[in-house]
């Protein structure tokens, strides 16, 4: 075996230990990737680059605010912000698309305060549906366990009282 | 549009996103190749300048790409020119480490002579510049005559220069090789290009593994003027036209691709002179490499296969949906779509209403579905089923096809109401090509160098886009190539769709800095408090300053500067507006937002961050100054005072509320205050770290707090920014911010509206959500004052409008810059859109009436006639109003090979565009001379050939082959091949002078032929063809073999050595012996020089049992002076018992045969002791005899003696073993017996009794019936049956009387008559 080639895999080893070292608190320390600009299938590669999930949301735009140039394949919105740590929430994209003009508006309730459980029921009667269901929990063990009647919504968006299509994706921040 | 951009934009549709189904699958391998085809279709070729070398003068002269200066190049250097455009010159030089084709000043150079290796440095991979010295190969290397270019990185090279680049997957002959590159010759644009490949980037092809061999089976090429593919019935069957010679058993055909491992994928049948494939083109692309551009065809069934080249056409689809029927199908209407030049694997997409593109299938239960391609009288249509719409509305069904080779159809649109279609389509631009889309598999690129990654990922068919592992910013890989890839964005041995971008981190990227944090239960931020997406956060300028040009076209000459100067200022927007959220919010809140937040992005890039224009950039730059320092140092140490607390409270927050109302103009009281606070506590309290605060990334956080403050008090109906500000758009595309310092009176608006010299019509609300793309007003229409309070008082537009420049402007860009201007193109029916301007009448700047017309001088795009007909060229011309020069021989069907202007240049409208013609040159292989010469002429071109020739040659190559593009007479070398005629049974002498004629030479098997002998062989076989002065082979050339048995051997040598023939003996012989034996036999046909051997042998003759004397006689006179020899101790009557040799042996002349003596001893068996005894001693034989007595009922026997056995028996018998004969013999003597008394007994016992006695019962019945004792017992038996009684009482019945009577004496078995009476 070549010299360069024995160097590249004892980096490459040296690289997957030190990652994997690294990784044991990445969910708490990873600082989240920009998205917006990027497509949906690089932003999924992106995370997967940065080794966190990525929720797919959609958001429907008024045919008045529609632009021409929108792309329904382009992350325009994402929570948390770049250079903002998820935590052990999912990270959240929305991808645009054209409302109808039969499209139903809705206003956001009000859900921080609601527990998880009745915050879902909630959306679902308006037709909203929920991109991700996080828990701050530290790992998938206590993740299962823990009952959505447990959780509190701590924070939401679209926030409270934004004016809003149905079928738009909502995500909820919830905590025990 | 660059593959790239393809690549991506293609993969950004949400139909592409679902076709990683079936057929995607299919066509995995075919496109793993498109992402360089489509760069390799979209690269110009260079037209290499005639050699010529330049050598920089001055120290260091300057590389330019564009208006950018990328490198210099040092004093003395050389390079070769590439390309000139007027005072510049391009050149192949080293930017970056990279060679790249780069323009530099002619001023800077001077013109030098070529030389064989011009130094160039730091160039990585020189291709040879010129030919090297043939045959160059390394010693004992064969040359291998093909190769196949493996990566998309192959560039045709030669010297420095890149001539252009390869398609992956290309198949080319090597002409030279100098390792490590390979001289390849390539056909591209109708230019021979000769360059060099590295061997990094091909693969050398054995051609002996797959497929037919290009070396000794050299295809035919169909080229597509010979060539009907009809692909569109190609789905189904191919068709093209076949000479079939009606030899061949079996017309199937095979069809391979070119060194495939893949074999015979099709068979096809012969009929009326075409052939027909028959098979699925999914078959076909099951087994298709991409980029095959052509398919060979093999003649299975002949055992002399013939191959033949069958190219792909260039498709070029055009698809109308001109007519639909309705057929009994009852899911619905089914529409007609012509289609054109498919090509196999073809698929089709159809969207609905707008949405996005899904793959059409074929074999669906619901949905749309395309049936079948319907093909009549050669049209083919795409039958596509549209299921009957149960709703009311119109369903707007938009369908396009695409090839595998990228190309891309019209879009057509059918209107359907329920099950009824409207009969008009609506069509669509015409799409610009794009990647086919399929799925490919990823491969694995972890711990690659990353420079080995993306070659592999390459291969694959996809991108590789190396990325910050931080940032996941893209990232330059210069200087990081042989870093190590740590991860990929796309698991390996997953699908993605080829052409995809797959992301990739390297090793070593430093640390990460772990950002501050914000607490797990944080707020959900996405970044914008005006509920604006961003659609960019990247500015599109980095420069403040707003370009004069712009500020000239866009301001009136007098007033507005002053008026600007003093209430306002005005900074360009950089910034691009992002898309509102919220659905309900009103246009003018909507304008309002959007200017505030265009203006904030805008003057957050102010170099100046202190003095900040307006009330906006007033409180922003407040809020720095009098608050940055407290921020900046409560990030440092615990908070001072103010900010004392951890975290921030309305205390610590109350001074910078304070501060953006006062700055803002608002009256500030102590609800507002403490609202304003109190909101950015809330703001900044789940934000407290440095990370996280500055949210504009500027190092700030002031600025940060006073943006929230102004948004907040905007959302709360406080600040109103639009009284200070206008944004308006400039003519060169982007956005001017106007900003009034001071609080505005309340006709502001209306003086700034008056002292525009512009016609201001924004509609704001749509400027603002299209921001960098301004709306083209209509020119005739009067100006729509928006509702509520306007913030432009819009007026008709100004008496006086000075004319913009148009110049160097396409004719539709000028056009609605002129409109913008409410100014008129002047004829404008008569331009094109894509037309360049280049002038106008007034001229720019000047001051002319609203609404007038401005004539402009305006060139059109010539278009590009390669490749047309002269007929096409033609009309295409007229088409876009220029005039056509050809020369005057050129033929309608001739094709323009070259035209001047050159295409896409700009000329005049209605100049003249001069072309030249040229001509396809016609296959003409495989036919014979005479009919090749005749196409030929009739294409007016001329041939040669370096051979003689003969009408019936048939020709087996050209140059250049059929269907390039050759020049009017210019000539065509031809390679004549001859047909061999039939020299067999001709005697040698003709034979040789027929071969002469026809231009053979000749060669014999046997230098010893003679002109009378006869020609029994040739090769090469009568018929095949064969290169002239070929050296034909005669032989066997023979004679016939004279009779020479009966004659002497000298005699016979002597007359074989006349005849050339060699004489050979089996044996030694004398000369005298006698040939007996000759092989060959006389008359048998052979060579001359061919051995004959003689043989004098004779054959034994057989003289066993006879006398010795005569058995001597005859072995002397069976030939070969034969001598015979007895062994001792025979007497003279002896006859021969053995002999040796035996008999038939074949035995040298001379030979002795030894005799062995013997007896012959005769039968004597019934003879007379007498004629015994004499036969005995004549033979000088010893006898006994021993005589017996026997009886005999034969009377002539009574009394006589007679010899009944002797030994030795009778035979022949060595002398030797025979001693004395012993004789046994027999006196014969009567036998008689003695009648018994039978009288009185009973039948039976007399029976017996006489019986006993050796005599013979004879029964006689009432004294006259006589019968044997077997019919007596039959008489017996009937008696029983009849029941006269029974059988066994008639014998008991008593004799009465015999004869003869008892005692008298009789011959053994004499009768005995046994008399008895019946009972009556």
């Amino acid at each position: 075996m070549k010299p360069h080639l024995i160097a590249a895999l004892l980096v490459c080893l040296v690289s997957v230990w030190g990652s994997y070292d690294t990784e044991l608190n990445a969910a708490e320390q990873q600082q989240t990737p920009n998205y917006i600009g990027r497509t949906l299938q690089e932003s999924q590669q992106v995370a997967t680059l940065a080794g966190v999930s990525l929720k797919v949301g959609t958001f429907y735009i008024s045919a008045d605010s529609w632009r021409e140039d929108l792309r329904p394949n382009i992350v325009y919105l994402q929570s948390p912000q770049s250079g903002e740590s998820a935590g052990d929430f999912d990270t959240v994209v929305w991808l645009f698309r054209k409302a109808d003009a039969d499209r139903a508006v809705v206003t956001m309730p009000n859900l921080i305060g609601m527990t998880q459980k009745n915050a879902e029921a909630r959306l679902k009667s308006l037709r909203l549906p929920l991109v991700t269901n996080p828990s701050p929990a530290s790992t998938e063990g206590e993740k299962s366990e823990m009952s959505s009647q447990d959780m509190v919504v701590r924070d939401q968006y679209p926030r409270p009282d934004q004016k809003i299509y149905e079928g738009t994706s909502v995500t909820l921040r919830s905590t025990e | 549009m660059n593959a790239a951009d393809i690549a991506t934009s293609h993969t950004t549709t949400d139909g592409m996103m679902t076709t990683k189904v079936r057929l995607m699958n299919r066509l995995q391998r075919l496109v793993l190749t498109f992402a360089c085809s489509i760069a390799f279709c979209s690269q110009a070729v260079a037209q290499p300048t005639p050699a010529i070398t330049i050598e920089i003068t001055v120290p260091k002269a300057n590389l330019h790409a564009g208006s950018q200066i990328v490198g210099t190049v040092s004093q003395g250097q050389r390079f070769e020119v590439i390309r000139t455009n007027g005072d510049w010159l391009m050149i192949a030089a080293p930017v970056n480490n990279e060679t790249r084709q780069i323009w530099v000043n002619k001023r800077d150079t001077k013109e030098v002579v070529a030389t064989a290796s011009p130094a160039v440095p730091s160039v990585r991979v020189v291709a040879p510049a010129e030919k090297p010295v043939a045959d160059s190969l390394l010693p004992g290397q064969q040359m291998e005559k093909y190769l196949r270019v493996k990566t998309h990185l192959a560039e045709l090279r030669l010297g420095t220069t890149v001539l252009m680049k390869l398609n992956q997957g290309e198949v080319l002959r090597i002409r030279d090789v100098q390792v490590p590159h390979y001289k390849v010759r390539v056909f591209a644009n109708g230019s021979v290009l000769d360059g060099w490949l590295n061997q990094d980037h091909i693969e050398i092809l054995d051609t002996a593994q797959f497929g037919p061999s290009l070396g000794e089976k050299k295809p035919s090429f169909i080229t597509e003027p010979n060539v009907k593919v009809d692909w569109a019935t190609g789905i189904s069957q191919l068709t093209f036209p076949f000479q079939y010679d009606g030899t061949s058993k079996a017309p199937e055909f095979l069809i391979y691709q070119p060194f495939a491992p893949q074999t015979a994928i099709l068979k096809g049948e012969v009929g009326d002179g075409n052939v027909s494939i028959s098979q699925t083109v999914d078959d076909l692309l099951e087994n298709l490499t991409p980029g095959t551009r052509s398919l060979w065809l093999e003649t299975a069934a002949s055992t002399n296969s013939q191959y033949y080249r069958l190219d792909l056409p260039t498709p070029q689809l055009k698809t109308e949906l001109v007519s639909h029927r309705y057929d009994s199908i009852p899911d619905g209407p089914v529409v007609m779509i012509p289609v054109e030049n498919l090509l196999p694997g073809f698929f089709a997409e159809y969207a609905i209403n707008g949405g996005s593109w899904k793959p059409l299938p074929k074999n669906a239960t619901d949905g749309p579905r395309w049936l079948d391609v319907y093909v009549n009288e050669g049209q083919a249509s795409l039958r596509v089923l549209l299921p009957t719409s149960l709703g009311a509305d119109r369903q707007y069904t938009a369908i396009r096809i695409r090839n595998v080779d990228n190309s891309i159809s019209n879009v057509i649109s059918a209107v359907q109401v329920g099950n009824t279609v409207d009969a008009k389509a609506i069509a669509g631009a015409e799409a610009a090509p794009a990647l086919v889309d399929c799925t490919v598999l990823v491969p694995e690129v972890v711990i690659l160098p990353y420079a080995e990654a993306i070659e592999r990922l390459a291969q694959s068919g996809l991108k590789g886009k190396l990325v910050d592992d931080s940032t996941f910013r893209t990232q330059s890989p210069a200087g990081q190539e042989q870093s190590i890839v740590i991860r990929q964005g796309v698991p390996a041995n997953t699908f993605a769709l080829a052409g995809t971008n797959v992301l990739v981190t390297l090793e070593n990227q430093g640390d990460d800095v772990l950002p501050d944090l914000v607490d797990l239960a944080g707020p959900i931020d996405t970044g914008d408090d005006l509920d604006f997406a961003m659609m960019d956060r990247e500015l599109t300028s980095n420069s403040p300053l707003l370009d004069d040009s712009e500020l000239t076209s866009l301001f009136s000459r007098a007033g507005i500067d002053a008026a600007i100067a003093e209430q306002s200022v005005t900074i360009p927007v950089t910034a691009k507006l992002g898309v509102n959220l919220s659905p309900m919010r009103t246009a003018e809140r909507n304008r309002a937002a959007g200017s505030l937040r265009l203006l904030i992005e805008s003057l957050l890039q102010q170099p100046n961050w202190a003095d900040l224009p307006g009330p906006i950039g007033k409180t922003i730059s407040t809020c720095i100054s009098e608050h940055e320092e407290q921020l900046e140092l409560a990030f440092e140490t615990p908070f001072t005072v103010p900010f004392q607390a951890t975290s921030p409270t309305v205390e610590t927050m109350t001074p910078i509320a304070e501060t953006i109302m006062k700055s803002l103009g608002i009256a500030s009281d102590d609800a507002k205050r403490q609202g304003l606070a109190e909101d950015l506590v809330a703001f900044a309290e789940p934000r407290w770290s440095r990370t996280l605060l500055d949210r504009n990334r500027n190092g700030r956080f002031a600025d940060d707090l006073a943006i929230r403050g102004i948004f907040w008090l905007f959302g709360q109906d406080r600040f109103d920014p639009l009284p200070n500000l206008l944004i308006v758009p400039t003519s060169g595309g982007g956005n001017v911010a106007v900003v009034s310092d001071e609080p505005h009176s309340p006709d502001w608006q209306n003086l700034l509206s008056a002292a525009l010299k512009i016609p201001v019509k924004p509609k704001p609300s749509s400027t603002l959500s299209t921001p960098g793309k301004p709306s083209a007003p209509k020119p005739s229409q009067k100006p729509t004052i928006p509702d509520g309070e306007p913030l432009v008082t819009m007026s008709a537009g100004p008496d006086e409008v000075r004319v913009p420049n148009v110049t160097d402007r396409s004719v539709a860009e000028g056009e609605k810059l002129l409109n913008s201007f409410d100014l008129q193109l002047a004829d404008a029916p008569r331009y094109f859109n894509d037309d360049k301007i280049r002038g106008s009448i007034p001229n720019a700047k000047n001051w002319v009436k609203a609404g007038s017309e401005v004539e402009v001088d305006a060139a059109r795009r010539v278009p590009d006639l390669s490749r047309h007909s002269v007929n096409q060229a033609s009309a295409e011309v007229a088409r876009y109003r220029f005039q056509l020069v050809k020369p005057d021989l050129a033929a309608t069907d001739d094709v323009v090979i070259q035209q001047s202007p050159s295409a896409s240049s700009f000329a005049s409208i209605g100049s003249n565009i001069e072309v030249k013609v040229g001509v396809i040159v016609p296959n003409v292989v495989n036919l014979q001379q005479k009919e090749a010469d005749s196409q030929l002429k009739e294409k007016r071109l001329s041939w040669t050939t370096d051979t003689k020739s003969f009408q019936t040659d048939k020709v087996v190559s050209q140059s250049p082959v059929g269907g390039t593009l050759a020049t009017i007479g210019e000539s065509v070398r031809l390679e004549l091949h001859l047909q061999v005629p039939n020299l067999v049974g001709q005697p040698l002498g003709r034979a040789q002078e027929t071969a002469s004629n026809y231009d053979l030479r000749s060669e014999l098997t046997t230098p010893l032929a003679r002109s009378e002998d006869v020609v029994r062989g040739q090769n090469p076989a009568a018929g095949s063809y064969v290169p002239h002065q070929s050296l034909m082979r005669l032989g066997p050339v023979v004679t016939t073999v004279p009779n020479l048995v009966g004659t002497s051997v000298r005699r016979a040598t002597n007359e074989l050595s006349d005849r050339d023939f060699r004489p050979q003996t089996q044996g030694d012989l004398l000369d005298s012996d006698l040939v007996t034996i000759q092989t060959p036999r006389a008359g048998t046909e052979v060579e001359r020089g061919t051995a004959v051997t003689l043989d004098a042998r004779v054959a034994v003759p057989n003289v066993r049992g006879q006398s010795i004397t005569a058995a001597e006689r005859m072995i002397r006179s069976s030939g070969g002076e034969l001598q015979s020899r007895v062994d001792s101790g025979y007497e003279y009557s002896d006859v021969v018992y053995a002999q040796n040799p035996g008999a038939g042996l074949f035995v040298a002349p001379r030979t002795i045969v030894t005799l062995t003596p013997g007896v012959t001893i005769p039968n004597m068996h019934g003879t007379a002791p007498e004629a015994a005894y004499s036969a005995l001693s004549s033979r000088n034989l010893p006898y006994t005899i021993r005589t017996g007595v026997e009886e005999t009922s034969d009377r002539r026997l009574v009394g006589t003696v007679r010899i009944d056995g002797h030994t030795p028996g009778p035979g022949l018998y060595r002398r030797i073993d025979v001693g004395t004969v012993r004789l046994s013999a027999k006196q014969y003597i009567l036998a008689e017996r003695t009648v018994p008394n039978v009288i009185e007994m009973k039948v039976s016992a007399a029976i017996s009794a006489v019986k006993a006695a050796g005599l013979t019962p004879v029964m006689m019945i009432d004294g006259h019936r006589e019968m044997t004792e077997a019919q007596y017992a039959a008489e017996a038996i009937v008696a029983a049956i009849q029941g006269s009684g029974s059988g066994a009482k008639i014998y008991e019945l008593t004799v009465s009387s015999q004869i003869p009577r008892a005692g008298e004496r009789l011959p053994v078995g004499g009768k005995v008559q046994i008399i008895v009476y019946f009972p009556k």
